[in-house]
């Protein structure tokens, strides 16, 4: 009798702690998709493209800055990855880099752009020209990102890879197809007493 | 000596069983009655206040069953955002429920499997991401629907591996023909042709296993997607097969897809078939097991017809009937045949322990050479607690349809009225308002889960 009621006294107490910590800490969870990969993801592929002898091209063709808008990047996966924070982070990164001048994407929502998109016949070439109309941008950035998964009983290994092509919009061709691969190995024990 | 200690290993043996018994005992199911009753009246605002309120009878081993009712209870009622909230936790709790405790597992060989927290069938947890990828359909969330879909693959070919590939259930032909759906609205022409491929290849399995043939307009769909991609080869084998030509001048032309639940998904009962076992000295020990079995609770032979009327103009009217495209009951059947197998030894393996454990039990009773009486009783008793402890696991996802049915209508872009009128007269849905966009598919789902 005396023993259980220790156990039970042991079994009480706080539940739950709270630490501060710094943004930019590499935290993982539940072993999905988050924000240290969407930033990282972000900073090394727009480093990439930046790179690329592309900029250069056009600013000896047009004697000015290339004109970027970011547009789709859709989530071919089998988790739901929140693409809007990524494309923000493609976003600042663009900004940020002096090197382009980045033209905002009047629909925020994705799911407004693939519906504007998708509104006319022939989706593609329409919402191109319509891109390059409304916003006035030289070239477009998009992608996507999917997911392999290789499971066996409580180990899982996941790859995301995230593909971006930059096209200009005026020729639509690509001058630009990058990829980034992250691996994750997740691991659930298969018992416990 | 002997005396005294005899009622005190009684006591002690009594309490011990008492409080194991009421752990093994299965929940309380009778708020079912009254919740179903709701559902089949379309009263399903009352069906999940009685699932709520009736959460204590669930206790701390079926939550993943609360969460579940709950989930197409809120489906049903055309609530996608909480259907997905209470979907969403039964998932989990089911991937957490993967480690598993060595403990309660071992106790579940002594006693039976309702000490064990319920983690859903097989094909119950992939059922979870079809309910999951329709609430996205609805929410014209198509890219969320396919992750849902491509959930379902992943969970499949997991549980191939477990049955080493001899398992029946190892493609969901009707997330298949949804996929290719969402990926026709999405002008993903490309992967709709392959999901609608794989879709027919899958009924071939599904009319083989479960008696379900490829509904009759997954044909057409091959051909408008294989002509749309200039696959002439693909076209013309489709054609052969009886699907519809299609003329690029309906390119426009939206769709109507119209899934339909109909009638009350199987449950399980308890069957006690009685197995024999000989021992070392070859004597033949027969013992009565407890194996679960799913009885149906809807025959089929009940379809709808549904009817779009054109706003712009009422004269003109486009019909069509629903075909069953996934029965629950029969999946469910074989599933759990698949399962059986292994379920028959564990039960048996069970049965023999606790035939050795009362036998010694019982020759310790007698040595211990008290009165006669006491002794039958202490027998008795014996015998009562392997009796009634031997029970089978009958928990399962009861509010479940038993078919899924589906009919699909092409139209152009416009506004229409539809009605949908089930072939016994006893159900009617009357006018519901579809908007049909051009080259998308507008999905409506109809309960008549009775």
């Amino acid at each position: 009798m005396i023993a259980i009621v220790l156990i039970g006294l042991y079994g009480c107490g706080p539940s739950k702690t709270v630490t501060r910590v710094e943004p930019e800490q590499q935290i993982d969870l539940s072993g999905d998709w988050n924000d240290t990969d969407s930033r990282l993801v972000a900073e090394e592929m727009i480093k990439d493209v930046l790179s690329r002898p592309w900029v250069g091209e056009f600013r000896g063709d047009k004697k000015r800055t290339p004109d970027v808008i970011v547009g789709t990047v859709k989530n071919r996966s089998s988790e739901h990855i929140p693409t809007i924070p990524f494309i923000k982070n493609l976003e600042k990164e663009l900004i940020n880099s002096g090197r382009v001048n980045f033209v905002a994407n009047k629909e925020e929502r994705t799911e407004v752009r693939e519906e504007r998109a998708d509104q006319q016949e022939n989706a593609s070439a329409e919402s191109m020209k319509r891109f390059q109309q409304e916003a006035g941008a030289d070239f477009m950035l998009r992608g996507d990102i999917t997911t392999i998964i290789d499971q066996e009983g409580g180990d899982k290994v996941k790859y995301y890879q995230v593909n971006l092509e930059l096209v200009n919009i005026e020729s639509n061709r690509k001058v630009w197809i990058g990829e980034k691969k992250i691996k994750k190995f997740v691991s659930q024990s298969g018992t416990k007493l | 000596m002997v005396i005294r200690i005899y009622p005190r290993k009684a006591l002690w043996f009594c309490t011990a069983a008492l409080s194991l018994f009421l752990m093994s005992c299965g929940a309380s199911t009778e708020f079912y009655t009254t919740v179903e009753q709701d559902v089949s009246q379309g009263r399903y605002d009352k069906a999940i206040e009685g699932v709520r309120s009736n959460r204590s009878a669930y206790g701390d081993k079926s939550s993943v069953l609360f969460n579940l009712d709950m989930g197409v209870l809120y489906h049903y009622a055309g609530e996608p955002d909480s259907s997905n909230k209470y979907l969403f936790l039964a998932e989990k709790e089911i991937e957490d429920l993967y480690t598993k405790s060595i403990s309660l597992a071992a106790l579940s060989f002594v006693l039976n499997d309702n000490v064990l927290p319920y983690d859903g069938e097989d094909f119950e947890r992939v059922l979870v991401n079809v309910f999951l990828a329709l609430n996205y359909a609805e929410k014209n969330q198509p890219d969320e629907a396919l992750v849902e879909a491509r959930k379902v693959d992943l969970k499949l070919r997991e549980y191939a591996k477990q049955y080493e590939g001899k398992n029946k259930y190892q493609e969901d032909a009707f997330i298949r023909y949804i996929a290719g759906a969402l990926y026709e609205s999405g002008d993903e022409v490309n992967d709709a042709f392959i999901s609608y491929r794989k879709a027919y290849e899958t009924y071939r399995t599904y009319l083989k296993e479960y008696g379900t043939p490829a509904p009759s307009f997954l044909l057409d769909d091959l051909v408008r997607t294989a002509t749309l991609l200039s696959f002439t080869e693909e076209t013309k084998k489709y054609l052969a097969l009886g699907g519809k030509p299609f003329d690029r001048k309906s390119r426009s032309d939206g769709s109507v897809l119209v899934i339909m639940y109909a009638g009350k998904g199987p449950i399980k009962e308890e069957i006690r078939p009685t197995v024999s076992i000989p021992d070392s000295a070859g004597i033949l020990h027969t013992f009565q097991i407890a194996l679960p079995k799913f009885v149906p609770r809807f025959r089929g032979q009940r379809s709808y017809q549904v009817a779009v009327r054109s706003n712009a103009d009422s004269t003109r009217t486009v019909g069509a009937r629903t075909e069953v495209v996934q029965n629950v009951t029969a999946i469910a059947s074989k599933a759990l045949d698949d399962r059986l197998a292994m379920l028959y030894l564990k039960s048996g393996g069970r049965a023999v322990l606790k035939f050795l454990a009362a036998e010694k039990a019982k020759s310790s009773l007698s040595k211990d050479g008290d009165s006669k009486a006491k002794n039958v009783l202490g027998s008795l008793a014996i015998d009562l607690f392997v009796g009634v402890t031997e029970q089978a696991d009958v928990r399962t996802w009861r509010t479940l349809p038993a078919e899924f049915q589906m009919a699909r209508v092409n139209l152009p872009k416009g506004d229409y009225r539809m009605t949908v009128v089930s072939s016994d007269g006893a159900y009617t849905l009357r006018d519901v308002d579809v908007r049909v966009r051009p080259a998308k598919t507008s999905f409506i789902i109809v309960d008549d889960v009775r």
